[in-house]
């Protein structure tokens, strides 16, 4: 069964968008960071955490009418930020604040750790800040 | 010791050597080639460069997730003040669990301690709270041991510091400057400062059958793809075993020393892989496992007195950060080639000081998590353009000189234990808060060099009292004549037990303000040597 549903994985997808947003590089989704956070979630017991913290997303995305994946990327990063900044929340079963913390984190892990662990693919985000493997 | 659960394999051995490190490597190899037969039990795996990941989240520089090179994430728990910790999450104060030790994989600088720093509380007097003393050794009588390490196990490094008294030259040249060592040089120079090249254990030139660095960017924290790293590895521990004299037992884990009346140790009991129990006998135990493990050892085992486990020491790091505004990242590793020996003594107002020098290269994930400033968000645009600043970017700092306290410590715990069932060491207390103030005073000297050097956007922590050990642990069975302050002689013996002699930076006074490993090496060739003369 996979880990996430559908929908929180389509909410993994936006918001990890918003955390490495695309530019002349991709965004965190393009390099494989969702794969690679899917696979370390499994690893390091962290599912139902992410669960929770995307079904919460997602509750606060519909407050303002729409899915946290079809809202616009300014009401996006509004949602972000605010979850962020909030310690406790009705209807959430983690901390805002803590998930986001981890969110950031582990996404980050994964933009700019090896290739070898599922983001940073072909090493585009070494390729970016001059990281250079020669041996 | 008529234990009836215990396997004695029926061999007796002339020396056991516990550890397979850095200390336990060396002191091996002296025993062998001496013609002792000798057992060496190593708690990890011989590994090979393919066996060590390049994964830029678990590795002994960054173990976010684990690491390469042991020991295993479960199974290994610590205290940390009274927290359970796992070998790869912070605080546990990990060293690599292989063949080799910590060398395998270690950042290499090859540093002599500098001869005041063998004599802290005369230089500087004790101060109020501290277990501050001089190390009953001194520069002098450890400076035939510091050339045999530098040129049996290899070390590459400019011409010694003009701090430093007057030695022989190392055996191979300096690794190269890189373009940001250039500008530091340049930023010395400016400044007053006389400079070195880094010394290192690494072949900057092909030699004793491996060949010379081949620049890469992994270099601390992972294994070497050229085996130009010289570790115990592949130096000492593969001469012992070319002896024919020695036997190298791997994935084994020392649970005791055998005690018997009379006050010699007559050998050790140990688990193997498939967790049998067994007991070997010898005429000589060296304890080398590292300051946290060999005091577990000692501790569990009911030996070595009082001051077991105290004075647990390590290196708070001095450490300033900042951008230049062209790139100054080559790619040329190690990354470490230029340091400053200016300021580890002679400091107006506070006690010892640091040798400083530039970094390795540096993984990008390591920028992001360890050097975000203040003013760039957490996430979003803004940290993704911070992040491309990578080249730019470079750090300099150095080991401070600690300032011991008594109170900060290896005990074993009394209700967690291994996968063993051995009692884990739990690990508290503090450094004293002289170590503080001198890392205040280096973290202005490193934001000064950065400065004087062409960076900008200059940044540093802000050091607070907590407990240091990390891989340059040390202290917890220190040298001294007086059983109740000291756990072995000048020889690294244990006081009371005239066969049983300790190998890693446990005996270490204090630990100098520079990496301790070639001491740790200097100190292991005397011990064996006197091992052997004693015979």
């Amino acid at each position: 069964m996979p880990s996430l549903s559908e929908l929180q994985l389509r909410t993994l997808v936006a918001a990890i968008d918003r955390i490495v947003p695309a530019d002349d590089y991709p965004s965190a989704s393009q390099s494989g960071c969702d794969e690679f956070l899917v696979h370390l979630i499994e690893l390091e017991s962290l599912v139902e955490t992410y669960r929770t913290g995307l079904d919460g997303l997602e509750l606060e995305a519909l407050k303002f009418g729409a899915s946290f994946a079809e809202s616009k990327i300014d009401r996006q990063d509004e949602i972000l930020a605010k979850c962020h900044q909030t310690k406790r929340s009705q209807g959430w079963k983690v901390s805002p604040r803590a998930f986001m913390d981890l969110l950031a984190r582990q996404t980050i892990e994964g933009y700019y750790a090896d290739p070898g662990n599922g983001g940073n693919k072909g090493g585009i985000a070494w390729e970016m800040v001059g990281f250079k493997v020669t041996v | 010791m008529g234990n009836g659960r215990l396997q004695g394999d029926g061999l007796k051995y002339d020396a056991i050597v516990i550890g397979a490190g850095a200390g336990g490597g060396i002191a091996a190899c002296v025993l062998s080639e001496a013609g002792f037969k000798v057992l060496i039990l190593e708690r990890g795996r011989s590994l090979s460069y393919e066996d060590v990941p390049r994964d830029h989240l678990r590795n002994h520089r960054l173990s976010q997730y684990g690491h390469g090179t042991g020991p295993e994430v479960e199974g290994n728990p610590r205290l940390i003040n009274g927290k359970r910790v796992k070998p790869h999450q912070g605080g546990y104060n990990n060293n690599a669990s292989c063949v080799g030790g910590g060398t395998m994989v270690y950042g290499m600088q090859a540093w002599r301690f500098h001869p005041l720093d063998f004599k802290m509380a005369t230089t500087y007097g004790k101060p109020a709270g501290s277990s501050l003393e001089d190390w009953p050794v001194t520069y002098e009588e450890l400076d035939p041991y510091y050339e045999r390490a530098e040129w049996e196990i290899g070390v590459s490094g400019g011409p010694p510091a003009s701090q430093m008294p007057k030695r022989r030259d190392y055996p191979m040249p300096g690794v190269p400057h890189t373009t940001k060592a250039k500008r530091l040089i340049e930023g010395c120079s400016k400044l007053g400062w006389s400079t070195q090249t880094t010394p290192m254990l690494i072949n900057s030139v092909p030699r004793g059958g491996r060949g010379a660095c081949v620049q890469c960017q992994h270099c601390v924290g992972f294994a070497c793809p050229s085996n130009a790293k010289n570790g115990t590895q592949n130096t000492v521990i593969p001469r012992a075993l070319a002896t024919g004299k020695c036997t190298l037992e791997t994935q084994v884990f020392v649970s005791r020393l055998l005690k018997t009346r009379g006050g010699r140790v007559a050998g050790v009991s140990y688990f193997d892989s498939d967790r049998q129990l067994h007991k070997v006998e010898a005429e000589i135990v060296v304890v080398a496992c590292g300051a946290i493990e060999s005091a577990r050892l000692l501790l569990n085992s009911g030996i070595g007195g009082p001051a077991v486990g105290h004075n647990l020491q390590g290196h708070y790091y001095a450490i300033a950060s900042g951008y230049w505004p062209e790139p100054v990242w080559d790619g040329v590793g190690p990354g470490v080639s230029i340091s400053t020996l200016q300021f580890n003594h002679g400091n107006e107002g506070v006690i010892g000081g640091a040798m400083m020098a530039d970094d390795f290269i540096m993984m990008p994930i390591m920028l992001a998590k360890n050097f975000r400033p203040s003013g760039v968000p957490a996430w979003g645009q803004a940290h993704k353009d911070w992040m491309k600043s990578y080249p730019r970017f470079a750090q300099v700092g150095g080991p401070v000189h600690e300032i011991p306290s008594w109170d900060c410590r290896v005990a074993v715990s009394r209700s967690v234990r291994d996968k063993w069932g051995v009692p884990v060491a739990s690990l508290s207390g503090t450094t004293h808060p002289e170590t503080v103030r001198t890392t205040k005073f280096m973290i202005e000297r490193a934001k000064e060099w950065l400065a004087a050097s062409g960076a900008e956007s200059i940044n540093a922590g802000t050091p607070g009292l907590w407990l240091s050990a990390g891989q340059h642990q040390a202290g917890t069975c220190r040298m001294g004549s007086d059983s109740k302050s000291s756990v072995v002689d000048s020889n690294c013996r244990v006081h009371g037990h005239d066969n049983l002699f300790l190998a890693d930076a446990s005996v270490h006074v204090t630990n100098g303000g520079f990496n301790p490993v070639l001491t740790i090496m200097a100190l292991s060739f005397r011990t064996a040597e006197c091992i052997v003369r004693s015979r």
